[in-house]
């Protein structure tokens, strides 16, 4: 306790205060702008942080994470375009709402309940990330090789479309990782005599470059297809009873829990980020209804669903990430990226050997959480101005900001041909239907899945032991397990028809 | 043939070729595992799998309508024109410097994107100009960071 009491200290320390409020104002903008999601507004933050202490600059992206979260459901309520994918389910119920003369009620439901479902997953999150990371310190190179190929697994068997082209991303991105010298002797590898690969990608502009570019060109490629009803511009009363709206939502508990499990849940399972909780609560509200037919026409129980369980959702990524080095969605792949920066490796050593870091960053959850709405209570209202900023514009500043973030990683011009090219492969993945979390995972884990089978192998010589140490074993079996299940799922439910595929 | 047959052929010959360049990785003596171990284990699933969806693409329904290149490009043609700029840019980023570079791009960005028109000239510069000097300012004096001066100036 003494420990996190500290670490709240740290958090109130004036400087990292200030950071972690721009952060929350960055994200509540970049969630509420339409076509710029979190992931994005972490990577325009990202080379702020580099100066900043390791503390300061995660405690800034969590303020742009939770903040985030928020930002999405503004312009979902109010122009009826969920502003982040998080916020999609939002738009069902919220929209409606607003249309039917409560905006207020809409906005700030989203809001109260972001703000309850965060910090009801903020003590999972501590306990979780703790008591796991124990667990995971008696791991052996075993053990965590099998966790890597276990987590793999599961994210390409949870990917949408084919299993293949799941796996397929996932070993791309191991294949990355083995470009460059070699981690355990420093032997080069396909550097194709360039001194640049010596060193292999970069890992940060590779992760920029594969989500900015590909969700900016589907920007671009949306442009033409009818743009924000702008019904909601001017003049909308966001007046509203605050302890009316919070009694709303405190006498649906069990939404309230039962969305929260969900978002931490989602978050936990590696690289499934807010996306697809929220549409995932907001079924289940609609489904424990008792008034489901209802839904589509502005009730709360929707909004409440989905805005809690996509801020729980920040919790269970925050505890795969500090528990395990794994990160739990795209946001938390660029804050372990920060850690490396910061000469910190990310893994089950993390809390034990960085307490001050780790108890830090659970107190600016939660802190982040409160000062998003007292920065919603104050500038609500000139939000509305900026999430209109036209798509011609926004595009090539966001461009400019991730070659400069790429560029200032180390001040060399290579890093932006990384990006450029790491760009080009992502745009292609998602036109060819590949998923883009795996590949991610990939390159996170690559070096960490070489390094513990070789010192596994150089302990001892039995390959066996990876199946007949039991944690190990059962991690191998389990990943074994999610693919013939997901296998079995697409046989019984088959695909859509490639014809509804996006046509390149 | 659906074109994941395609994409999968591709990727196949791609890791047949990286598995033949991992013969000039030298293997340090007296280990078990040379560094090549991981990349031959990695491109052998990758190549396996590659096949698979060659195979998949193969057995999918072939498709009768014929590729029409015209709409095609007329659906991409903004893409490829913002990934070509992007790319000029980077490469006139070590010639021509940061701020006239990003002058340049941001300004033919937005004409790209169909912000174009007279009238609309001033309104393009001011973004341009802006944006370069604005990150110019807080990159390279608030955040030192060294952006490009560009041989052009030098």
């Amino acid at each position: 306790m003494d420990a996190f009491l500290n670490a709240a200290l740290a958090i109130f320390d004036p400087q990292t205060f200030v950071y972690m409020g721009a952060g929350v104002v960055a994200g509540l903008l970049g969630g509420a702008i339409p076509g710029v999601t979190i992931t994005m507004t972490v990577i325009l933050v990202l080379p702020f942080t580099f100066g900043m202490t390791p503390l300061q600059g995660l405690a800034t992206m969590i303020g742009v994470y939770v903040g985030g979260e928020s930002g999405g459901l503004i312009s979902a309520t109010l122009l009826g375009i969920p502003g982040t994918p998080s916020a999609i389910a939002t738009t069902f119920e919220g929209f409606p709402m607003a249309r039917k003369g409560e905006a207020g009620r809409a906005v700030w439901l989203g809001i109260w309940a972001s703000l309850l479902g965060g910090l009801l997953a903020g003590i999972p999150l501590v306990v979780g990330a703790l008591q796991l990371a124990a667990l995971a310190v008696k791991f052996g190179p075993w053990e965590y090789f099998s966790l890597f190929v276990l987590t793999l697994t599961i994210v390409a068997s949870l990917s949408e479309q084919s299993l293949l082209k799941g796996l397929l991303s996932g070993v791309f991105g191991l294949l990355v990782t083995a470009i460059g010298a070699d981690p355990l002797m420093g032997v080069a590898r396909f550097t194709f005599g360039t001194d640049f690969l010596l060193s292999g990608f970069p890992f940060l502009p590779v992760l920029i470059g594969i989500f900015a570019f590909s969700q900016l060109m589907k920007d671009v490629e949306d442009m033409g297809s009818g743009t924000a009803g702008p019904l909601l511009r001017r003049h909308v009363n966001l007046r509203v009873s605050h302890l009316r709206v919070i009694g709303e939502i405190l006498r649906q508990p069990w939404n309230l829990v039962r969305s929260t499990l969900i978002g931490l849940w989602i978050g936990i399972l590696p690289a499934v980020g807010g996306s697809a909780a929220n549409i995932m609560a907001y079924d289940q509200a609609k489904k424990f209804s008792k008034q489901p037919e209802k839904f589509g026409t502005g009730m709360s129980e929707g909004i409440i669903a989905s805005e809690s369980s996509n801020n729980a959702n920040i919790g269970g990524s925050l505890i795969t990430m500090m528990a395990f080095g794994i990160p739990g969605d795209a946001v938390t792949a660029v804050m372990l990226g920060a850690l490396i920066i910061h000469g910190i490796q990310p893994g089950p050593l993390f809390v034990t050997t960085h307490t001050p870091v780790a108890y830090g960053m659970f107190a600016a959850y939660f802190l982040a959480h409160l000062l998003t709405v007292v920065v919603e209570w104050v500038l609500l209202r000139y939000f509305l101005r900026v999430m209109l900023v036209p798509q011609p514009i926004l595009i090539p500043i966001i461009l400019v900001l991730c070659a400069l973030g790429s560029f200032a990683l180390n001040n060399i011009i290579e890093n932006v041909w990384t990006f450029f090219f790491f760009g080009i492969i992502g745009y292609l993945m998602v036109k060819f239907g590949f998923p883009l979390a795996p590949i991610i995972l990939g390159v996170v884990l690559g070096d960490q899945l070489e390094v513990n089978y070789v010192r596994a192998v150089m302990t001892d010589a039995d390959p066996w032991l990876f199946l007949t140490r039991p944690i190990s074993g059962a991690l191998l079996v389990l990943s074994v397990v999610s693919v013939a299940f997901a296998l079995w799922q697409r046989r019984r439910r088959p695909a859509a028809p490639a014809e509804a595929e996006a046509e390149m | 043939m659906h074109r994941d047959a395609v994409v999968g052929g591709l990727l196949a010959l791609l890791s047949l070729f990286l598995l033949w360049e991992t013969r000039e990785i030298p293997h340090p003596p007296l280990i078990p595992i040379g560094p090549a171990f991981y990349p031959r284990a990695v491109l052998s699933v990758f190549l396996l799998l590659s096949l698979l969806l060659l195979i998949s693409g193969l057995r999918a329904p072939l498709r009768v309508r014929a590729r029409d290149w015209s709409r095609w490009f007329s659906r991409y043609r903004v893409i490829l024109a913002s990934f070509l700029l992007f790319g000029l840019y980077v490469l006139a980023l070590p010639f021509a410097g940061y701020l006239l570079s990003t002058t340049l791009f941001t300004a033919a960005m937005q004409w790209v994107l169909g912000r174009r028109g007279f009238r609309r000239f001033p309104g393009i510069l001011v973004v341009a100009v802006g944006t370069s000097l604005g990150t110019y300012v807080v990159f390279q004096l608030y955040l030192h960071v060294l952006l490009p001066r560009g041989a052009l100036f030098q």
